[in-house]
């Protein structure tokens, strides 16, 4: 009976260390984001900022206001800007936190699976075919990423399961793979179809310097029902951890949850990159972070990375814009930058890096 | 020293001649002219000229005065920066980009539609056609006073 009790309340303070966890990086994410819409290129003056975003919400709009270029800055850039960092931060860790689970896999991140490439190459076709000056070309180029994305995913899979023996590593190898042939083939599409290249470029190098509504409308209504379905299968996901037979023994189908898991990961992942371009390393640090600092129940792990992810996108983001103002720098060189260290600090404390 | 390598030395130094004698021209006519209007070159996805680069000293020529001047090579400038310092004048290949966008609306250029698509291949090879270029930008700009110009070197 004791054992009992005792269980009950282990789990019941494991559970509280994760919400108090959770509240805690909301709590950061939150002031990350009062941060950076304070901080830009543009000296704006806190007090200038707080009246816009009262009259914002609360007054009817006078034509003087929404007619300064403060006005356009604050509503127009940096907070569009801001909330598009957040959202791809979520939708790029928690699909690479599922990508680690159902992969049995620590290395499993969009980039590493080919997602990133993949759906690079089939934002290059759609741009090449419909250039980036048209209206809706954001719109296109998202579709074409996402049957890019997912297509890379499936060869990369496919391919892994051609070796002999099934491992850890085949699905890396078989991702190194897909990543190459695509990054080929985006090449050979850049040399020979002569697209306007420096909208593709810029795109290719990832930031949000361009961001506007347009993006975070696109992001956020195709990668939030995917981050919802995923966190809603988290007790699957945990289970898939498992080996095959005891996930039929537990009644689960693992085929079909897995294809759901996959589509929804890489749809949500490929659309971000079609807006941002490819940032790496979030996606696979994130969840990594998370999982030696909170543990690896897909229950709190999918807010805890998601939220990790955005901090870490946002803060770079902060550095990105304001550096060195009055150029942009590409957000993923500050995520590499930034990444790289923590991540060797990481892995030499814990050298198991296994989830 | 392609007209040594073609063995047409006069045509060469005919043609170097005239290229000087055209930017004389237009350098003559801005003497008197003190500073013109604000200007944002976009050569795609808001990577612009600074100062120091051929097309940033073209600019200075015809006494535009370009929004970036704070930096030196090519670079992409913050959007925000654009929307502050609002040219009076845009020159890109896409206009639409800038028509179509909620944060661009109010800027000075957008709402007078001063959106100006040159041939920017002239003006991106630092080559004989590179006058045309210059030539064409002014025309874009300062249409009816530039043709003046125009019209003193085509008698030349």
């Amino acid at each position: 009976m004791s054992t009992n009790t005792n269980i009950k309340e282990i789990i019941y303070i494991k559970s509280t260390k994760n919400f108090i966890s959770i509240m805690f990086l909301v709590l950061v994410l939150v002031f990350i984001f009062v941060l950076s819409v304070l901080l830009g290129p543009s000296k704006i003056s806190p007090i200038e900022i707080i009246r816009i975003i009262t009259f914002d919400i609360f007054t009817n709009k006078s034509e003087f206001i929404l007619s300064t270029a403060a006005y356009a800055i604050i509503i127009n850039l940096r907070i569009p800007r801001s909330l598009l960092a957040i959202i791809t931060g979520i939708v790029l860790s928690s699909s690479g936190s599922t990508y680690q689970a159902i992969f049995k896999n620590p290395l499993a991140d969009p980039y590493l699976l080919g997602v990133g490439t993949g759906a690079g190459l089939g934002a290059v076709i759609g741009l090449t075919i419909y250039p980036s000056n048209l209206p809706f070309a954001n719109f296109g180029a998202a579709l074409f990423a996402f049957g890019g994305g997912l297509l890379a995913v499936f060869l990369t899979y496919n391919l892994s399961n051609y070796s002999k023996n099934l491992n850890h590593l085949s699905l890396i190898l078989a991702g190194v793979a897909i990543t190459s042939i695509m990054g080929a083939f985006t090449t050979l599409i850049l040399i020979t179809q002569n697209p306007e290249i420096k909208p593709i470029l810029s795109w290719l190098l990832g930031g949000f310097s361009l961001a506007s509504w347009e993006h975070f409308n696109i992001v956020f209504f195709s990668g939030i029902p995917c981050v919802v379905l995923l966190y809603s299968q988290h007790n699957k996901i945990n289970i898939l951890n498992l080996d095959s037979k005891q996930v039929h023994s537990l009644g689960i189908n693992e085929k079909k949850t897995i294809t759901i898991l996959i589509i929804a990961s890489t749809l949500s992942s490929s659309i971000a990159v079609s807006q941002t371009g490819i940032i790496g390393f979030v996606g696979l640090v994130a969840p990594h972070i998370s999982r030696m600092a909170w543990g690896t129940n897909p229950k709190y792990l999918i807010p805890q990375a998601s939220l990790v992810g955005a901090i870490i996108l946002l803060s770079s983001d902060i550095l990105a814009k304001t550096i060195l103002s009055p150029t942009e720098i590409p957000v993923g060189l500050i995520t590499a930058f930034l990444g790289f260290p923590f991540f060797v600090q990481l892995l030499r404390k814990e050298g198991d890096i296994h989830g | 020293m392609w007209g040594q390598i073609l063995n047409k030395n006069q045509k060469a130094l005919d043609s170097a001649n005239l290229f000087q004698e055209r930017l004389n021209n237009i350098k003559i006519f801005f003497q008197n002219y003190s500073n013109g209007p604000t200007v944002f070159y976009d050569t795609g996805s808001l990577w612009t000229p600074g100062n120091n680069t051929l097309v940033g000293q073209t600019l200075n020529l015809l006494k535009l005065q370009n929004i970036a001047n704070d930096i030196s090579g090519y670079k992409q400038y913050s959007k925000e920066l654009i929307i502050q310092k609002d040219p009076q004048i845009i020159i890109t290949s896409s206009p639409d980009y800038f028509y179509n966008s909620t944060e661009f609306k109010n800027l000075t250029a957008v709402k007078n539609k001063r959106i100006i698509t040159t041939n920017q291949e002239l003006l991106s090879i630092a080559g004989p056609r590179f006058i045309n270029g210059i030539e064409e930008l002014g025309t874009a700009i300062y249409s009816p006073i530039f043709n003046k110009i125009l019209l003193s070197n085509i008698d030349k």
